[in-house]
């Protein structure tokens, strides 16, 4: 501090330190703030993909309904009891899905992501129809241990570019509503 | 590729307006109060034209629903100025609401004053909002809308097809008008399907188009009699 008080300023050393310290402390609030916004997508369970995937299960195991609908689904916990109502492994996010299991309320998975509005985007179509592999737009996800905390970037360039190489319309009407 | 259009027979047309409320409900398109009307400010893809022939007391009121005309020559593609309308390779005029500017030079310029402007944001009763169709989205406020011969019944008609491992049929693809219709007065098809129903009614002597001197090759034809023709 000897360097503050060398310096000829208004303020008292201790104003001085009062006004860091206040600066210091909005910092740490903005950090948390702007933490807790980009931070991405937490889900309630710490579910790991490759683990499941290594032991021969198969997405439509979970996400039962991307034949079927326009949205592929997520698990419910009657899906998850399947296997798991006797403990699989020490893990902790497994301790937690016990206790969801012992308690019988649902898993509230979070949502990645949402199509625009102004979108319309069916699984089914994709997959059932135009037999493309899930790996195509979720790439790896069953080689990674942590749920995605943030939604692939697709954008209309990366849809209109596979349209193309699969000869579908590229109509904006056939995908716009 | 086929070329998608509609016959009305206006003999069969009753104004009972049953296309009106199926189109607005199959659109999601929101209600308007009278004041709204009153500034001509009312959304109906489907429109009833009421229209006065003769002297009194010789009268005859004609009734004319109006969906979009699906023009083959569209003025209100030539003046939009961002691409937001345009013709796709089926002739079906099409709307993109969020290329959309609300600019309302379409609405201008087409003749038959079918495309509407969204003055305001579309509110529904709370009861309703879960009985809004999820396969058509809800338009926001400044975009211009139109009729589009309910062009998502079109995607589920191919997507079905397609499961089945079988070509697209006509009947396939019915717009809600159509299909509601309770005198099965309109008629919907491929007008280059020479022996498509629609492509026979509009060969008819009976079958014209409106403002046809225009130019603009609607491929909405009407079936009267006489002196409509002219």
């Amino acid at each position: 501090m000897k360097i503050l008080r060398n310096i000829n300023v208004p303020f008292s050393r201790n104003q001085i330190l009062a006004i860091l310290g206040g600066i210091l402390v909005v910092v740490v609030i903005l950090i948390f703030i702007f933490g807790a916004v980009w931070g991405g997508v937490k889900q309630p369970i710490s579910f790991n993909h490759k683990i499941h995937a290594e032991n021969d299960l198969d997405c439509l195991d979970c996400h039962p309904y991307f034949n079927e609908h326009a949205s592929s689904g997520r698990p419910s916990l009657e899906t998850c009891m399947s296997c798991h109502e006797e403990p699989q492994g020490e893990s902790l996010a497994e301790k937690k899905l016990l206790e969801y299991i012992k308690s019988g309320n649902e898993i509230d998975w979070q949502r990645l992501y949402r199509v625009p509005e102004d979108v319309y985007f069916s699984h089914r179509r994709h997959v059932v129809l135009g037999q493309i592999d899930c790996m195509t737009c979720h790439g790896n996800i069953g080689e990674s241990p942590k749920p995605p905390s943030e939604p692939l970037k697709i954008t209309m360039k990366k849809c209109m570019k596979c349209h193309e190489e699969k000869e579908a319309s590229n109509d904006c009407i056939a995908c716009h509503r | 590729m086929p070329r998608w259009g509609m016959v009305i027979d206006l003999d069969r047309c009753t104004a009972c307006q049953a296309c009106v409320v199926a189109c607005k409900a199959e659109n999601n398109i929101p209600f308007s109060s009278p004041k709204e009307a009153g500034r001509r400010r009312i959304i109906s893809w489907m429109r009833v034209l009421p229209m006065m022939e003769g002297e009194y007391p010789n009268l005859r009121e004609r009734f004319i629903p109006r969906p979009c005309m699906h023009c083959d020559n569209p003025p209100c593609v030539k003046v939009c100025p961002v691409g937001a309308t345009y013709k796709n390779k089926e002739g079906l005029i099409a709307q993109v609401y969020t290329q959309c500017i609300g600019c309302r030079y379409c609405t201008n310029n087409c003749p038959y004053t079918l495309k509407y402007f969204n003055w305001f944001r579309p509110e529904w009763p709370e009861e309703m909002e879960n009985y809004l169709n999820p396969d058509v989205s809800i338009r926001s406020k400044g975009v211009v809308e139109k009729c589009t011969f309910c062009h998502h019944r079109l995607q589920k008609a191919r997507e079905k097809a397609r499961a089945e491992n079988r070509e697209l049929k006509e009947e396939d693809y019915i717009p809600a008008c159509v299909q509601t219709c309770p005198t099965d007065a309109i008629y919907f098809g491929d007008l280059d399907d020479s022996k498509s129903k629609v492509a026979q009614l509009a060969r008819s002597p009976r079958a014209f188009r409106l403002l046809e001197e225009l130019g603009t090759e609607p491929k909405v034809y009407y079936l009267s009699e006489g002196e409509w023709h002219g």
